[in-house]
């Protein structure tokens, strides 16, 4: 019984992992060149126009998540970041789509977009420009 | 009734009434609108003089506690006509010598081929490594920038031209700035009203960024510059300054440094200089910044370099908004950021303390 109760516990750990490693692929046009997350990270804090960068829903998990490994900062010090460009008229902050199937959709169509989604929706469509685990 | 809007009392009622409405508001595919806004209050303990953020305030913070040193309201609209053409207004409600809203920017700005764009019309004076964003207290650790730097420029924007160029080399993003314009604002000096008129204004300014760091170098030149009210011949103004800053996410440090250097009779040549660092534990930033004025003019000649010491928190409280609060030494030495002066006040130069309030949001 103990062994099972066991067993049980430890699958749900190990399928929890499975779930957190499946990681974030940063996805642009199938055309484009692959990217550093350094890279990455100047185009999503604005300091570079290298690409076009689209964000997912504020409330969705996916964005937090992957401010933190690409950038290493919260949501509220990127919402700081483009306060500060937005009100001295250097950029405006990332488009923001609902979900996964948009961010595809607009990466599909603009070489110069990128976004990022759940590894687990990448598709013909997109190329994997980075992957954060 | 000639009562002008109050910026403190326009902040207050956009930030209770508006708490749903925080995200910038996009009308139809070319207009996007949004603002920003601080309540602050002030207090300190000395009622010898009134304590100010802005050389353009006639007024400041004494031992009553004062709701418009850094109390301001912000609304910019972008207007993007084509990948080429779009336009920046931003209006601004602060204490200045009336606290009327002003136009703070309206410029077009057209983006040419190779990373260069050129902008026209009223924009930011591109003086300080923050300059671009010194009225957003949502996008800064601090309460305020520190007075001893930057309150050396009374203005804050120019009317005139800036052609920018924008590259990414491998690593590197650099911004390189070249402005011509003039700007002239309306300021409480030595206890005077005094107009100071840059007529012919040039600035460059250049950013380097890599990595977490930031390397600025800026600097503005204006022949005879006339400043009325207060006997002075025109003078010819050149102003440098170096800033760095570094932030990995967790641990932000950042300093600046300047050098004023004016005509005979150099009235207020200075150098000044800040440096601040805060760490990030989740929502909290506890901060602390150290500034000071060496006045090199004889206006404030033999005085001793003016030393403030600040420490403060910001709290990332809820979504769009952030709530800080800051204690400040100031040693007056210069008096040039309090008001309202009493003789004894100017006589004696004492250390006054002063605690800040405020809460920043975006929208």
């Amino acid at each position: 019984m103990k062994l099972h109760a066991f067993a049980a516990g430890l699958a749900l750990a190990l399928g929890s992992l499975g779930a957190a490693a499946a990681g974030i692929a940063v996805v642009g046009h199938p055309g484009a060149a692959a990217m550093s997350k350094e890279q990455i990270a100047d185009v999503y804090l604005g300091k570079s126009q290298a690409a076009t960068p689209l964000d997912q829903a504020e409330s969705a998990p996916i964005r937090a998540e992957f401010y933190t490994k690409a950038t290493g900062r919260d949501l509220a010090q990127v919402k700081a970041t483009w306060s500060r460009l937005t009100f001295s008229g250097k950029g405006q902050p990332p488009k923001e789509l609902p979900d996964a199937a948009a961010v595809k959709k607009a990466v599909a169509a603009d070489p110069k977009a990128i976004g990022y989604i759940d590894k687990a929706a990448v598709d013909a469509s997109v190329k994997v420009l980075l992957s954060l685990d | 009734m000639k009562r002008a809007l109050s910026p403190a009392v326009a902040a207050m009622t956009l930030a209770l009434g508006a708490p749903a409405a925080m995200a910038a508001t996009q009308i139809g595919e070319h207009v996007s609108v949004s603002g920003f806004g601080t309540i602050g209050a002030m207090v300190t303990d000395n009622d010898g003089a009134q304590y100010r953020s802005d050389l353009r305030q006639f007024r400041g913070a004494d031992k009553s506690p004062d709701l418009g040193v850094d109390s301001r309201l912000g609304l910019q609209a972008n207007v993007k006509f084509n990948d080429t053409f779009s336009a920046v207004g931003q209006l601004l409600a602060s204490r200045r010598q009336s606290d009327r809203p002003v136009v703070e920017w309206l410029y077009g700005q057209a983006n040419l081929p190779a990373g260069f764009s050129l902008q026209l019309g009223r924009m930011v004076l591109p003086v300080f490594m923050v300059s671009d964003s010194r009225s957003v207290g949502y996008a800064a650790h601090w309460l305020r920038a520190p007075q001893e730097v930057y309150a050396q420029f009374p203005g804050s924007s120019f009317d005139g031209g800036q052609l920018q160029y924008r590259a990414t080399l491998g690593p590197v993003n650099l911004t390189a700035q070249f402005a011509v314009g003039k700007t002239k604002s309306n300021t409480s000096l030595l206890g005077t009203a005094a107009t100071i008129d840059f007529e012919k204004l040039r600035a460059v300014n250049l950013l380097l960024e890599t990595g977490n760091w930031l390397f600025r170098l800026g600097q503005s030149t204006a022949p005879g510059v006339k400043v009325s009210g207060v006997g002075l011949p025109p003078l010819d103004d050149d102003f440098i300054g170096v800033g760095v800053q570094y932030d990995n996410g967790t641990l932000l440090v950042m300093g600046e440094y300047t050098e004023r250097r004016q005509s005979a009779p150099s009235p207020f040549d200075a150098d000044s200089w800040y440096l601040s660092g805060g760490w990030r534990f989740g929502a909290w930033m506890p901060y602390a910044t150290i500034s000071s004025l060496t006045p090199k003019g004889p206006i404030f000649g033999g005085t001793p370099d003016e030393k403030v010491t600040a420490i403060g928190v910001r709290w990332d409280a809820m979504k769009n908004v952030a709530v800080k609060a800051q204690f400040q030494r100031i040693d007056s030495s210069t008096r040039t950021n309090f008001v309202n002066v009493s003789p004894a006040f100017a006589a004696e130069r004492p250390t006054v303390n002063a605690l800040s309030v405020a809460v920043d949001f975006v929208f």
